[in-house]
């Protein structure tokens, strides 16, 4: 069984499959997009108690399994080679694919947590009026306009106050500029007249994923300097 | 008018870059210069880095296999001189494609644009990579295999640094970082596929020219997933 787990075979063949998994999905999708309209507005572990359509969810299903065994190859992989091969003399070339690999498994992980907690809520707010969240409470104190050019060219600032205790606070949300404050509050559209669209986002994977991702570019990293700088690409 | 005409321009020296001498390199210059001016000339028109939509995105493609080309890629009197036609290739794809002169406030974040650039560099990388492999299948020259390796696998790192910094852009504009569409789909496929010739490659069974064709192959899944996947599975419509 740990030489099948350890078997850079058995990578390409979870690779084939889950390419194949995805392919399919890929299928699916656009045929029922009013079934899979509200996927990416909550975790998907929540989507999929919600939705038990399995003719329509099974590569889902497959995609986590697939997922779930490269995980598992990766870090048998990676403790085995760390093992048998990691000498001084060529740390970073050696540890550099690992560091890659160990990336993709943050990733993984990120991803597995998104699916499994945390919320995603749309509230509409008028200027000066105040929303509570929890133990959050949020006031639009102001709303302007940064370049009124109309359609989706408009650019705005919402200018905040949030309350989590007894101290009050100000912050400016901004297209693409999320306010970070336990969660990350978004100004997802804003008109003239005072009213907001709010975002609020709590996802616990992305800290995950942004762990995972500087894993990997420091992984990246040492792979060009190493197998380019080095001359060493085989 | 003007657009076509400066493109169609630049397809003609790209083709006729592939003569011999002196006058296949300046042809493949003369292309060069004029596509490095138009993309200068929509960077001042436009007002933003002209990587936002798929017209611009296909001619930065060009430019950047260009540069690519005559950075990594020398030799002139070997096949590899027909790599020269890929440029040509991508600004005359860019045709098909609407001008759109405008972003939305969503997209002004410089992660978005990171993400945009590296693709384009990665893109470059892979389609220069299937272009070596394609040759090394003719000749059977161990140098030029070696060669698509390396290209493939750096346009694989850049595309997931591009990956990246897609999803803190994503996260930070609409609060998700991964969307179930079918678009996100055939983005992962791509990194999978490109995945599973970078392993493929250690096997020795696969290594030489199987694993050469698996990467020639792969500008196919590319180009499929950023042109294909709208207009062939209907996935919705996005601008860049």
């Amino acid at each position: 069984m740990l030489r099948v787990l350890k078997s850079i075979k058995t990578t390409l063949i979870i690779i084939f499959i889950s390419m194949s998994i995805f392919l399919t999905g890929s299928f699916i999708i656009p045929k029922n997009l009013q079934f899979f309209s509200e996927i990416n507005d909550m975790p998907l572990f929540k989507w999929l108690s919600l939705n038990e359509d399995i003719k329509k969810t099974f590569w889902i299903y497959l995609s986590i399994l697939a997922m779930a065994f490269l995980s598992l190859n990766m870090i048998v992989c990676l403790i085995d080679d760390l093992l048998k091969r990691l000498s001084p003399g060529l740390l970073i070339q050696r540890l550099s694919p690992h560091l890659i690999h160990a990336g993709v498994l943050l990733v993984l992980l990120g991803h597995l947590i998104s699916a499994s907690t945390g919320f995603k809520k749309d509230l509409s707010v008028r200027r000066g009026e105040e929303v509570f969240l929890n133990d959050m409470r949020i006031k639009i104190e102001a709303v302007e306009f940064v370049d009124l050019r109309g359609e989706d060219q408009s650019r705005w600032r919402v200018h905040l106050e949030i309350n989590r205790g007894l101290q009050w606070s100000t912050a400016i949300a901004e297209p693409a500029r999320p306010v970070f404050y336990k969660y990350a509050i978004y100004a997802k559209s804003a008109e003239p007249d005072g009213r907001v669209i709010l975002g609020i986002v709590h996802d616990p994977g992305a800290k995950w994923e942004v762990a995972g991702a500087i894993v990997f570019v420091l992984g990246a990293g040492g792979l060009f300097w190493s197998r380019f700088r080095a001359g060493n690409y085989k | 008018m003007f657009h076509l005409f400066i493109i169609i321009l630049s397809v003609v020296f790209f083709s006729l870059s592939l003569q011999e001498g002196r006058g296949g390199s300046l042809c493949f210059m003369g292309g060069v210069t004029l596509l490095l001016c138009y993309i200068l000339f929509r960077f001042i028109t436009t007002g933003h880095l002209p990587v936002t939509d798929k017209y611009d995105i296909l001619l930065m493609i060009a430019l950047v296999s260009a540069f690519l080309i005559l950075l990594f890629l020398k030799r002139d009197e070997s096949d590899l001189v027909y790599i020269r036609l890929l440029p040509g290739g991508f600004a005359f794809l860019s045709v098909f494609h609407e001008r759109i002169n405008t972003i939305s406030p969503n997209m002004n974040s410089i992660w978005f644009y990171l993400h945009l650039s590296l693709f384009i560099i990665a893109f470059s990388l892979f389609s220069i990579g299937s272009a070596t492999g394609f040759i090394y299948l003719k000749t059977q020259d161990e140098k030029i295999e070696s060669l698509q390796y390396k290209f493939i696998l750096s346009g694989w790192l850049i595309f997931s640094l591009s990956l990246i910094a897609g999803s803190v852009w994503f996260f930070l504009a609409h609060g998700v970082y991964w969307l179930w569409t079918a678009k996100e789909l055939w983005t992962t496929i791509v990194w999978l596929y490109y995945t599973f010739y970078l392993h493929g490659r250690f096997i020795n069974s696969l290594r030489g020219p199987i694993a050469s064709e698996i990467g020639v192959a792969g500008i196919m899944v590319l180009l499929f997933s950023y042109l294909g996947v709208t207009p062939v599975l209907g996935s919705p419509w996005t601008q860049f």
